[in-house]
């Protein structure tokens, strides 16, 4: 710290001394210095005299900035609780209301649609090696199951079914070109 | 003085310990943003703050100044949002303040004339003058420890003072018959 810092720094100490702590002959400058803050002094005692500190005790009082950070919490807490409540009681009347739809009024699983045979000249059986899949079981779409494992389980039915068709419809046009080839070959032959 | 480590064990030595500092951790707030309300709430977040950071208080014999140091920084980040509010004039303030708080009679008038004569010399200081002042005043603390509170160099928080103090002196001396 320079010279010029320490005795600035020793005039500002002496001039802002308590009052009880200054003794000692002052240079001309501090000692204008000091008067001016012996005046704020003067101020900021009597200000102080009117402060009215409460009676304190813990816990505090809460203050009014308190009580609206408080009620504000209180708000989105409540807030909260409405939302999950709502939430809550939502799913468990939707579950409900399926519960009681499947007991007074059963609904029967959607029936199995039989694969649609395009220019179908005769009814041929399926081989006995390629299997099918096999239809969607009725219990899958009990009403007692969620939405979303009824949507799976009709889906998992639309796409078997999807399937019938096509294995159906393969068959037969094999079965079609069979059945030309016979009749080229009687048409060709000297019968 | 030491924070008590259990408020039912040491509720009156809590109480001792507010009433001691509270006047001046009450001023320093006011002294820096010139409300009471804002002083009120302040004061009474600094003591619940040091309540809650009692564990990590340890006995120096600075409570004052410890305290002075969480009312500086609590009014120093309200300074920061303060442009957010809208800042009612006296006489504005004056109409919605509760009129047994405002006080009836001469002495009620005094009490406002001086604190009303405090406020103008205040606000006729530059706000760092004025926080380097009033922690001078309430606080005791040395420059170097003012200068680390305000996070600036020692030197500037003597300039500070330096120009704070004539100011006081052409305000308070000087113009006086």
């Amino acid at each position: 710290m320079s010279d010029e810092l320490n005795e600035l720094k020793r005039q500002m100490e002496q001039a802002t001394a308590p009052r009880f702590e200054a003794g000692g002959e002052l240079e001309s400058e501090t000692a204008s210095l000091r008067a001016g803050w012996l005046a704020l002094e003067e101020l900021l005692v009597a200000a102080e005299a009117q402060i009215e500190p409460p009676m304190c005790s813990v816990p505090f009082v809460p203050t009014s900035r308190r009580r609206r950070r408080m009620f504000r919490r209180l708000v989105a807490l409540a807030a909260l609780l409405l939302v999950a409540v709502t939430l809550i009681s939502y799913l468990a009347g939707r579950k409900q209301t399926a519960s009681e739809l499947a007991k007074t009024k059963p609904v029967p699983a959607p029936a199995r649609h039989e694969p649609v045979i395009a220019r179908k000249t005769a009814t041929p059986e399926p081989s006995p090696g390629k299997k099918t899949p096999a239809a969607p079981n009725k219990a899958e779409l009990a009403w007692n199951d969620s939405f979303d494992q009824e949507f799976e389980s009709v889906g998992w039915a639309i796409q078997r079914a999807q399937m019938d068709q096509f294995a159906f419809a393969s068959k037969s046009d094999e079965l079609e070109y069979q059945l030309e080839g016979l009749r080229k070959e009687i048409e060709d032959s000297s019968l | 003085m030491t924070l008590p480590d259990h408020p039912t064990n040491d509720a009156e030595l809590w109480a001792q310990w507010g009433r001691q500092h509270w006047r001046a951790v009450w001023g320093y707030v006011w002294g820096l943003l010139r409300r009471r309300d804002l002083a009120d709430d302040l004061t009474q977040e600094v003591f619940c703050r040091a309540w809650q950071a009692r564990e990590r208080y340890r006995e120096q014999g600075l409570a004052r100044a410890y305290l002075l140091r969480i009312a500086d920084r609590l009014a120093v980040d309200h300074h920061r949002k303060a442009g957010r509010e809208v800042n009612l004039g006296d006489q504005e303030w004056k109409q919605i303040e509760p009129a047994e708080r405002a006080g009836r009679g001469d002495d009620a008038i005094e009490k406002q004339e001086a604190m009303a004569q405090l406020a103008a010399t205040l606000d006729r200081l530059s706000p760092p003058q004025r926080r380097v002042l009033l922690l001078r005043y309430y606080g005791e603390l040395s420059f170097a420890e003012i200068a680390e509170m305000m996070e600036c160099p020692i030197n500037t928080v003597l300039s500070y003072c330096h120009r704070g103090l004539h100011t006081l002196r052409s305000l308070l001396v000087e113009t006086d018959p």
